[in-house]
């Protein structure tokens, strides 16, 4: 199986062996180009080079962190991309901020592959 | 942590249409128009209509894909996926590619894909059936 990200004019942009690299970039390319959450989608194809299973837009992508209330944590703000860092912000306002995502009481995030 | 990405260059086997040869390849498009300025546009790359190159893809480290179109070797997987997402068309062109046109083709990503590189009008031009993709639920 390839996965292809696809922009709205047909064009191939990325192909990867695995959904996770997929999910990964689609993400990426988001956090820089938010404009583009609307115009990329991801299409399997399978060894024969039909599509197959249903697409996947950004709005469809499982979060790439997941965020619980632990004892302990911290998280260098450089590791993480926008939309992880927009998960922190909004589910834990009160206790987000400067270089790090050290916080008190402590967040967890926990980069999950998705 | 995660990494931040980086852009990865694409290993393109770009070659020309070989004397002789008759390459059909299917594009996915909004119209069967010929007319109309849409057609022509679905052959413009993201290079002619003077997008940039995304980051983190493989546009910013091998530019050279940013001046191709996308087309599949056969009707199905264009027209298959032209009903996974309709927002790309609801037709699906068959292109004629001959040598002497300046038309070269590299295969990359899914099997059965590939780029094509050429003058949009050109490739237009070289179109020779348009076939309209019913929708996923008439299709089943």
């Amino acid at each position: 199986v390839r996965y292809l990200i696809l922009d709205s004019m047909g064009n191939a942009v990325d192909a990867f062996r695995t959904r996770v690299a997929a999910h990964a970039t689609l993400r990426a390319i988001v956090d820089e180009e938010p404009d583009a959450a609307d115009a990329l989608v991801i299409l399997a194809y399978d060894d024969a080079g039909r599509p197959a299973g249903e697409p996947i837009t950004f709005d469809d992508l499982p979060p790439a962190v997941r965020v619980t209330w632990s004892s302990w944590a911290s998280c260098p703000s450089s590791g993480l991309g926008r939309s992880a860092r927009n998960l922190i912000r909004s589910e834990a306002p009160d206790h987000v901020g400067g270089a790090t995502w050290a916080v008190h009481p402590p967040v967890r995030a926990e980069i999950v592959p998705h | 942590v995660a990494r931040r990405r980086r852009s990865r260059p694409v290993q393109l086997q770009e070659r020309a249409i070989a004397d002789g040869e008759e390459l059909v390849v299917y594009r996915i498009v909004s119209t069967p128009d010929r007319e109309a300025p849409a057609f022509t546009d679905a052959f413009r790359s993201r290079s002619e209509l003077e997008l940039p190159p995304r980051a983190y893809t493989p546009e910013a480290a091998t530019p050279r894909v940013n001046e191709g179109i996308s087309a599949f070797l056969t009707f199905e997987a264009a027209a298959e996926t032209a009903q996974k997402f309709p927002r790309l068309g609801r037709f699906v062109a068959s292109v004629r590619l001959v040598s002497g046109e300046g038309v070269t083709v590299a295969e990359w990503g899914a099997r059965g894909h590939l780029t094509v590189f050429g003058d949009a009008v050109t490739l237009s031009q070289a179109v020779v059936d348009i076939v309209p993709v019913p929708d996923e639920s008439e299709a089943t």
